[in-house]
């Protein structure tokens, strides 16, 4: 190995992708979850870098959307630590099994 | 072995190890701060990516404003008992199981990608970003398209950034004014 | 007035929308004036409104409006008719300049938004190949068509509508009252249980309530309301230039006539008889509609002219080259060498068995294309040459033969429900329910009359075997209907089955090819039987409302303008020479006469209109006889009988003058010598002269015979009725005993009624009641016990539907338990997902 290629970039996203699905699926704690969400985002991000650096036609898209992505991002944690905090006022807590009033 | 191999080897280690950090740690605060070393794992992957601009936003944005927010997300929420929500084992194991066949699944699909295509071409750098932002220049005039079949024949149309722009922008200040709205202190109703 | 100085054919069109624009003037107050009824003794402002709109009596100026409209639309449509002849192309010609007396409008428009003519596309897709061709644009249609047809029948129809317009303001005068007295009601009882006075409120109970007897308030206006409509939506059916504007009049026609002949809607009879109408005219609308798909989908247009230029044929044409578009083919299908189906002849002595009918282009390279497609002086061409039509957007299809027949017989089945004839003619009888101004709009210038109209109309698309069964249909009718209104008893059922019998003449004519003679008989009987329906009216009227003509007799002394302008009418339609009748009865018999030699198995075609000829000259001099000569037989309607007003009488006059010299022309001895006649013969489709060359022609060398034989009929037939009710030699009571079950057969209208009932009403009220049985639920018990039922619906529809709602329920149950509303739950979920897709996605792509 070498030249560093396109694949150790995307078997590290995978792997933060990885840890980013188990956490949310593991915390109880709903600011756990969140950043379970922005590991995963994170993943996206650095595959969508690592593709544009390495094939040339989407050199300039892949870049601008890693950047559209992480605005979103920044977007997506306010209203979801907005969600959180409302839940907190209402319920005491941040445990997400306690949000479970729609179940069926 | 050159330099951009060792680098990325150690960025990849030390982000590797903060994530699994964030998933494994029980306390909150803890697992804020290990995700401060992934985000800035990430960032430096970037700047190893040449997309420096990208590096740099990952910096401002994500460590310095949605951590942050988190943290004090953290704070306004994690009083002493709560701080650490258990998880049963049971739990975990499905997780993992889950999480480590994910993970094995994706790293046999980036595995089957071709390698590189041409790692020397020219990054562009913050200026041509900027401009396909401001929908001044295409974004990628004489780029050769691949991943289509041979028969195909694709045109490219000339494609600028300034309408997403506007729209994210938009969409961030709604955002934030919803979520001022949700967060705010409740009036209580008199009874 | 430029705009009809280029397009004269919109004073049709003007003349049309005046009934239209009465209806929805009378419609509009009438609906205002109801609105406001509530308020009319509050005051204010929409009791000011209700006074100021006429209060309670009914609209009796709104009725003299339309009938100015109709004046007027009669004055238009004359003006037109004389525009039309003098036109100088149709002078030149013969045949009107479709630039200037038709126009269209899409109405409703499917298909290709491109709307550039085809003519366009086959230009682009000459210069580019590879450019897709878009569907054709089809659109249904608005527009008018004027030929002598139309003119002349527009004419007709106006000026007989004025007629009866003028007549009924005097029929109708009582209903110009506040309240009117139906005593019917009160013989038959009523099915809507109405109080007994249904006087309005303002007026109360009446001085005369305690007497048992029905009150309800006057529709003057009503009735002129529905008369419009019905002119309009006859109008507009006569100018439509395409099946489906034809369809959405036709039902426009049959709505109206369902409303007046339901007029007194109160009188079961008239219920029923409404009903009837309605339902069997339904029956032939079903075939009609089913004709107009089959000509929409295979042809792919339903606009007259078009169609006709779609079909094409050579092996109708036996007499020398075809006229383009006035035919159409049978071919066999072939193949050429690449498999692909071509259009080729069949070999020239299989040319009469083809399974298919090509539909062709509109334009071809060759425009004598009896040549081009191979029959070229006598001999085949086989060597494998194809007829080249030029490559147009309507390129070559084919339609099945039997497909072509089914529609013909469907727009036929139509035009049998509307025109009355057997089977579907039960209902014409018993439409004589309403007020005899209808009986006669319906049984003279519309209704009935659209049926014969739309066969004229369509004739080059009837295959020859649908036309047979048209003859076929007619000679039937005309014969069974004649029988039946031998011994009927009733004023009006005579006149009405004299219709069917009359109708049937005319469907027999177009049958045989007598085109003209069949229209031409369109118009002379319009004439005379709405001056027999408005005559039979002033009987009625003046002998206050008796209709049995049992209890006539010796009316003459009495109404002595009504008995003179009836036998004017009566003479007509017998066939006295030198009256209309004559000239168009002639012209059937005639081409009858020659249908008959040609086709020797066909003889019976003539033999039965010519039995039939000595039938009516029976039962219209027995009509006239019993109602006008002899002692009367009921005094206490003999002295109370009176001649109609001037409003009444002046109609029957003018149309007396008509049904005397509509068709004369010079000589007048000459029956191929009426002006209507040639009139008509100008807008003959060529597919007549091709189909019935031969046998039109034996008819006219024998035309003498022809009109000898009818008149010894008519005679024979008068003469009957002479002696048996003129001068009684014969008496017919004795007569009528002798042939007992005949008469009895007779009387009740060849059990027609009869067996429709027991065939189908009661099978239909019998699955009714089965059905209904089946699905009772308790609650329907009117005595309120619980009742055991629904034994079988459980396990049947019901029970399969309930089951089947119940696994759903059961599912669902199931599945609710999954949904824990735990975040976590879901995003495990999720996330497998997502492994399993991926697991697949890399197993399949290796």
């Amino acid at each position: 190995m070498t030249e560093l290629g396109l694949q150790p970039f995307l078997i590290l996203s995978a792997f933060l992708f990885a840890c980013g699905v188990v956490c949310i699926a593991t915390k109880r704690n709903a600011i756990g979850i969140l950043m379970g969400v922005e590991l995963v985002l994170n993943a996206a991000n650095l595959n969508l870098v690592a593709f544009a650096r390495f094939n040339p036609a989407f050199r300039l898209e892949g870049q601008i959307f890693a950047l559209l992505v992480i605005v979103l991002a920044a977007a997506e944690a306010a209203v979801a630590l907005a969600i959180i905090l409302n839940f907190y006022n209402n319920h005491a807590t941040v445990d997400v099994d306690r949000a479970d009033e729609l179940h069926g | 072995m050159s330099l951009s191999v060792l680098l990325f080897a150690i960025l990849a280690s030390v982000t590797a190890t903060s994530a699994l950090g964030v998933v494994l740690s029980r306390n909150i605060v803890r697992t804020a701060i290990w995700l401060l070393f992934t985000l800035i794992g990430v960032s430096l992957t970037y700047f190893l990516l040449d997309a420096e601009f990208l590096g740099a936003a990952q910096l401002i944005v994500y460590v310095g404003g949605t951590l942050v927010l988190v943290v004090f997300g953290v704070m306004l929420t994690a009083q002493g008992p709560l701080r650490a929500l258990r998880t049963r084992p049971l739990e975990w194991a499905i997780g993992g199981i889950l999480g480590a066949t994910l993970f094995g699944l994706l790293v046999t699909i980036a595995t089957g990608i071709p390698g590189t295509a041409n790692p020397d071409a020219d990054a562009p750098g913050t200026g041509r970003i900027g401009l396909a932002f401001l929908g001044v220049t295409e974004t990628n005039p004489d780029a050769e398209v691949t991943g289509t079949g041979e028969d195909k024949d694709v045109a490219r149309t000339p494609v600028a950034y300034l309408l997403p722009f506007e729209i994210v922008s938009v969409h961030l200040l709604v955002v934030l004014v919803g979520a001022a709205y949700l967060a705010r202190a409740k009036r209580r109703v008199k009874s | 007035m430029n705009l009809f100085a280029d397009h004269p054919g919109r004073l049709f069109v003007l003349a049309t929308l005046l009934p239209l624009v009465g209806f929805i003037l009378l419609a509009l107050v009438g609906a205002t004036r109801s609105l406001y009824r509530p308020y009319r003794q509050v005051g204010g402002f929409g009791s000011s409104m209700y006074w100021l709109l006429g209060g309670d009596r009914p609209l009796k100026s709104g009725a003299y409006l339309v009938t100015a409209c109709m004046a007027l639309a009669a004055a238009l449509g004359l003006l037109g008719l004389v525009k039309f002849l003098q036109d100088p192309v149709i002078l030149a010609t013969g045949q009107p300049d479709p630039a200037r007396w038709s126009e269209r409008i899409d109405w409703v428009r499917l298909g290709a938004v491109d709307t550039s003519p085809p003519e366009e596309w086959a230009l682009r897709q000459r210069t580019d190949p590879n450019r897709p061709v878009p569907a054709t644009a089809i659109a249904l249609e608005l527009g008018y068509k004027i030929d002598h047809l139309t003119a002349l029948m527009f004419a007709m129809v106006t000026v007989i509508g004025t007629a009866i317009f003028i007549f009924s303001l005097g029929y109708l005068s009582d209903e110009s009252h506040e309240t009117v007295a139906d005593h019917e009601v009160d013989q038959q009882g009523s099915l809507l249980k109405l109080p007994l006075s249904q006087s309005h409120e303002g007026n109360g109970p009446t001085a005369e309530s305690g007497e048992h007897q029905f009150r309800r308030r006057g529709r003057f206006g009503r009735f002129f309301l529905y008369l419009s409509l019905f002119c309009f939506s006859m109008l507009n059916l006569i100018i439509a230039d395409n099946l489906f504007q034809v369809f959405v009049s036709w039902e426009l026609v049959g709505l109206c006539s369902f409303f007046l002949i339901g007029f007194y809607y109160e009188r079961p009879s008239a219920a029923r008889a409404a009903n009837k109408a309605f339902i069997v005219n339904r029956i032939g609308d079903a075939g009609f509609l089913i004709g107009i798909m089959i000509a929409w989908s295979c042809l792919g247009t339903l606009n007259f002219e078009e169609m006709k230029h779609r079909l094409r044929s050579p092996e109708r044409d036996t007499h020398g080259p075809l006229e383009l578009g006035d035919q159409f083919v049978r071919v066999n299908l072939g193949q050429d060498i690449l498999d692909e189906p071509r259009y080729g002849l069949p070999p020239r002595e299989e040319a009469g068995n083809g399974q298919y009918l090509a539909l062709f282009p509109i334009r071809w390279k060759n425009p004598d294309h009896f040549h081009g497609l191979g029959y070229e002086a006598g001999e085949h061409n086989e060597s494998g040459f194809y007829p080249e039509p030029e490559q147009t957007i309507f390129s070559y299809d084919v339609m099945p033969y039997w497909l072509f027949v089914v529609m013909g017989l469907g727009i036929f089945i139509g035009c049998v429900g509307k025109s009355a004839q057997v089977p579907l003619q039960t209902w014409l009888p018993d439409a004589m329910e309403g007020p005899t101004p209808v009986s006669a709009l319906i049984h003279a210038a519309t209704m009935v009359a659209a049926g014969v109209y739309l066969v004229g109309r369509c004739f080059s698309m009837f295959a020859p075997e649908v036309l047979l069964v048209i003859a076929y249909t007619g000679a039937i009718t005309l014969f069974i209907s004649a029988t039946i209104a031998l011994v009927q008893t009733d004023i009006k059922r005579v006149l009405a089955y004299s219709t069917c019998s009359q109708l049937g003449y005319m469907m027999l004519a177009l049958g045989i090819g007598g085109w003209v003679a069949g229209l031409l008989h369109l118009l002379t009987h319009a004439f005379f039987k709405a001056l027999l329906f408005l005559c039979s009216g002033s009987v009625i009227h003046g002998c206050h409302h008796e209709q049995d003509l049992r209890k006539m007799g010796g009316l003459f002394a009495r109404m002595p303008i009504t008995a003179l302008t009836m036998l004017v009418g009566v003479l007509a339609i017998v066939g006295t020479p030198f009256f209309s009748g004559w000239y168009s009865k002639d012209l059937i018999i005639q081409t009858a006469l020659g249908y008959g030699l040609e086709h020797p198995k066909h003889m019976a075609l003539f033999v039965l209109p010519l039995l039939t000829v000595a039938m009516t000259g029976f039962y219209m001099f027995r009509l006239w006889f019993l109602a006008f000569v002899g002692q009367p037989r009921d005094s206490h309607v003999h002295e109370h009988a009176h001649e109609s007003p001037w409003v009444m009488t002046i109609p029957l006059v003018f149309l007396a003058v008509f049904s005397l010299g509509v068709a004369w022309g010079w000589p007048v001895w000459d029956v191929d010598a009426s002006y209507l006649g040639h009139l008509l013969h100008a807008g003959e489709p060529a597919a007549v002269e091709i189909g019935f060359r031969n046998s039109l022609h034996k008819g006219h060398e024998h035309h003498m015979l022809a009109g000898l034989l009818a008149l010894g009929a008519a005679v024979l037939g008068v003469g009957l009725a002479v002696v048996m009710y003129a001068k009684p030699v014969l008496n017919p009571a004795s007569l009528r005993a002798s042939v007992g079950p005949l008469h009895n057969f007779l009387m009740r209208k060849w059990y027609f009624d009869e067996v429709y009932h027991v065939a189908v009403v009661k099978p239909t009220i019998a699955l009714a009641r089965a059905s209904a049985a089946v699905d009772k639920r308790p609650t329907e018990n009117g005595t309120g016990e619980p009742i055991a039922t629904r034994r079988f619906d459980p396990f049947t529809l019901d029970g399969w539907l309930n089951a089947i709602g119940q696994v759903f329920g059961a599912v669902g149950r199931s599945l609710r338990v999954l949904q824990t509303g735990q975040l976590r739950t879901y995003v495990l979920v999720l996330a497998l997902t997502a492994v399993v897709v991926l697991a697949i996605l890399t197993a399949t792509n290796g």
